[in-house]
């Protein structure tokens, strides 16, 4: 019911974490006067950051409601009123927790592509030093860690840490003496890669496999099933039938078939006075002679069958249709008499008689 | 002849005698081709009945057109009893007979390959003697059959055809697809298993997976039926303005918006349910179900939602629930004064509420101007006439076989029953859940509440 692109919804999100990217790159980019920044702070802004993030949207989806970034987004009061039926609908169908989750990585999205750009611009137009200073680490201690984290780049070698960087690098705002000002400009690459591999491709990955999960969940949800198959039906259109007219009169002359093998008491209530009687039976041997006018009696509740139709095409004449109820003829029900009029309509030879005072009976 | 592995039942019969809508009843399918008009099956459809484990056909079947002569064909063509099944297959690949005969050819092909017969005839008529042709040549097909007695306008003739058709089948049985209920389908289909002991397993299989089904038919129901209550109850139409003068002047306008997308919902939640239970042909006859003519008939709604002592009482109940809940908040030390007052006030606000319906309020905006709003409806019967109404619907269609595709009706008093009769603690949570729907709160698992409503 509530008509909203889910776009117009991933589009503020998807700000949001853009502008927060921003707002962290120039904080942790921005650096001293001589354009030195901590690489420690950027490990943080794109290590740290990102994989917790990712780690608490994963864990999110364990817990019953899915406690993430999207979630505590979609609280602020920002929304439109569509916006916030859309929300709505996903708690109804129970897939809010999936779609918050791909929100999250949308919003990550956001701020990875943000400290890229940061980053991106700050290379080319500023000199960026990287340093790394602690009071408990030493490169030693910090080498395996830098290691571990370049594990998924192992065929880009520039962008490797090694030892000897560390310790080139290593800075004290005590002892300011720089020998070789290019080194400090040699870990841009592993930044660079960090950023790319753990804020951005691992979200990318995260959103794929939401998504995927997302429209798994909405494709199994009722209401989307019964959708489709609804769309997938199509009406009949009503029946139209032509009818034959009623004639209440009898040709002067007329042979009786009693098509519908009515005992003689019975035929003798439908008050015909034939000049005489033909055997119909509906065999071979039914009697193709007569050329006369015929009444043929028939059961009103039996549908017309192909033999009698072979029958028929041999002559000409009224079709008598009675019912009977409890040894009485009786008019016949509305419904048989359409049947025998629809029937009578494509034998042009042939009439269809009611005596006329069963005529009124019909008209109801 | 061919024995399938899988099961198959070929509805023979003459013309108009109810084939298609047992067919149609038992496929649970309103797809299948139900006329007035004679001869509207012309060829033999074949209808797959799959569930998850399992599937069988059901064939429509043209009705007989000449079996006097068939039978006289087959007579002059065959010398000994031996020979009467092999004389069928005869029949039905002779390309001459697929000329004249082309009904009887189209309904003895799927026999001669392997289905099992089930013969329909309209047991409020009386017995005649032009249907022993038929039966005899069913029975020189030598394949497992059984006869349905379909009482289309009584069963003033019953006996006389189970005198008659016990002559030429082991079983009989008497089945009205128009009524038909689940249950009786079932038994139906078991007795089928019998027909062919090599089907029987499969037959099992499928009655097991159907009961299956039809549970999880009634679970998506509460899940349409939670939806609805909760977009019903939520909806609110607004329209922002310059002016307070405009603002006025739109009123009217918001309110038949309001009044239409409601309908509208509440339509689309009977389609759904419609869909769900397969009845695509009787969506045009939404019209038709014996609903109240406006949801906004507040005339109406004691009809169909609680009455006013109803109301007093489950307003009593859930704003005691709330009442309570300060009760906790403060250790007991008001004396369980907030159960009892809470459930004074609650009981107070439904006397004096039960006539209000939709309110339109018109505030003015923060950045200028104003802004006018339809709803929601605050009425506190009104997310109980919602439940009520749906509850008949799904009442209707839930029985409806796929051959009945008439005008339906229900009693309207279930509900009030229904709610009577819950256990004092689904109750409260009912009266709870909807207490917290009329104000737009969310409510955690409402499909779990309303599920002893189905009951």
């Amino acid at each position: 019911m509530t008509a909203i692109n889910p776009k117009q919804l991933s589009l503020p999100l998807l700000s949001i974490g853009f502008l927060l990217g921003i707002l962290v790159s120039f904080a942790v980019l921005s650096g001293d006067a001589n354009g030195r920044v901590n690489l420690l702070y950027l490990m943080l802004a794109f290590f740290v950051l990102p994989l917790l993030g990712a780690l608490i949207s994963l864990l999110s989806l364990s817990s019953q409601k899915g406690f993430n970034a999207a979630r505590l987004m979609s609280a602020l009061p920002i929304w439109s009123k569509t916006q916030r039926g859309y929300l709505h609908k996903l708690r109804q169908t129970h897939l809010d927790k999936q779609w918050f989750f791909v929100q999250s990585q949308v919003a990550a999205i956001g701020y990875a592509i943000a400290t890229l750009l940061c980053f991106g611009l700050l290379l080319v137009t500023t000199d960026i030093n990287f340093v790394w200073r602690s009071t408990l680490l030493s490169a030693e201690q910090l080498f395996p860690l830098l290691n571990a984290i370049a594990l998924p780049w192992w065929f880009w070698e520039t962008a490797q840490p090694s030892l000897e960087l560390l310790y080139a690098t290593q800075d004290s705002r005590l002892t300011q003496s720089y020998s070789n000002v290019e080194t400090f400009g040699q870990w841009w690459s592993f930044v660079f890669a960090t950023q790319v591999i753990y804020a951005l491709l691992l979200r990318i990955l995260l959103l794929v496999g939401g998504r995927a999960w997302f429209e798994l969940r909405q494709r199994r949800d009722v209401e989307y099933q019964l959708r489709q198959r609804q769309a997938g039906q199509s009406h009949k259109a009503p029946e139209q039938h032509v009818l034959s007219p009623i004639t209440h009169t009898l040709p002067d002359k007329l042979a009786l078939a009693n098509w519908a093998a009515f005992p003689p008491e019975v035929v003798a209530q439908c008050r015909l006075r034939p000049t005489t009687t033909l055997d119909c039976s509906g065999h071979e041997n039914d009697d193709p002679n007569y050329s006369g006018a015929q009444v043929v009696l028939l059961k009103s509740w039996e549908p017309p069958m192909g033999e009698l139709q072979d029958y028929l095409e041999q002559g000409h004449g009224v079709l008598f249709p009675v019912n009977i109820v409890r040894g009485e003829v009786t008019p016949p029900a509305p419904q048989h008499l359409a049947e025998w009029r629809r029937f009578v309509h494509s034998m042009p030879q042939w009439q269809l008689y009611l005596p006329s005072e069963w005529a009124e009976h019909n008209e109801h | 002849m061919n024995t399938n592995q899988t099961a198959a039942f070929a509805v023979v019969g003459h013309p108009n005698k109810g084939k298609s809508s047992i067919v149609s009843t038992l496929a649970h399918n309103d797809n299948v081709q139900i006329s007035s008009r004679s001869g509207t099956t012309a060829l033999a459809d074949r209808y797959r009945v799959s569930t998850a484990n399992a599937h069988y056909d059901l064939i429509d079947t043209p009705g007989f057109q000449r079996p006097r002569k068939v039978l006289h064909w087959l007579k002059t063509h065959c010398s000994n009893a031996s020979e009467r099944a092999a004389t069928v297959f005869k029949f039905v690949n002779d390309s001459d007979c697929q000329q004249q005969f082309k009904d009887e050819v189209a309904l003895l092909r799927p026999i001669v390959d392997g289905a099992a017969i089930l013969y329909v005839v309209d047991g409020s008529r009386p017995y005649g003697e032009e249907y022993e042709a038929e039966m005899d040549i069913l029975r020189w097909t030598g394949q497992p059959s059984m006869a349905l007695i379909n009482p289309i306008e009584s069963s003033d003739c019953v006996t006389e055809w189970q005198n008659a058709l016990t002559q030429y089948f082991k079983s009989v049985r008497v089945f009205n697809p128009m009524t038909a209920d689940f249950e009786k389908q079932l038994e139906l289909l078991q007795t089928f298993a019998h027909l062919n002991p090599a089907w029987s397993e499969s037959l099992n299989r499928i009655t097991r997976d159907l009961r299956q089904q039809r549970g999880q038919q009634k679970q998506h129901s509460i899940i349409i039926l939670a939806r609805m209550v909760d977009d019903l109850c939520r909806y609110q139409a607004c329209q922002k303005l310059l002016s307070l003068e405009q603002a006025k002047r739109v009123e009217p306008v918001l309110a038949r918006q309001y009044k239409a997308w409601m309908k509208q919902r509440e339509e689309t939640a009977i389609d759904e349910l419609l869909t769900l239970y397969a009845h695509s042909q009787t969506r045009i006859a939404i019209e038709q179900f014996d609903l109240p003519p406006d949801l906004f008939d507040c005339d109406e709604w004691f009809a169909w939602g609680l009455d006013k002592k109803q109301l007093i009482s489950a307003a009593a109940l859930a704003g005691a629930v709330s009442g309570a809940a300060v009760d906790v908040a403060v250790a007991g030390h008001s004396l369980m004064l907030g159960a009892l007052g809470g459930s004074l006030l609650g009981a107070g606000s439904a006397w004096f509420g039960a006539d209000k319906l939709v309110d339109v309020k018109i505030s003015g905006l923060p950045l200028g101007g104003h802004q006018a709003c339809v709803g929601p409806i605050k009425n506190r019967n009104f997310p109980y006439v919602v439940i009520g109404r749906f509850l008949h619907v799904y009442q209707q269609i839930s029985a409806l076989t796929h051959a009945d595709r008439s005008e339906l009706t229900v009693s309207a008093e279930d509900f009030k029953d229904r709610v009577d009769n819950l256990e004092k603690a689904q109750q409260k949570s009912l009266h709870t859940a909807c207490e917290r729907l009329i104000k737009q709160k969310p409510v955690d698992d409402l499909e779990s509440v309303l599920r002893p409503l189905f009951d």
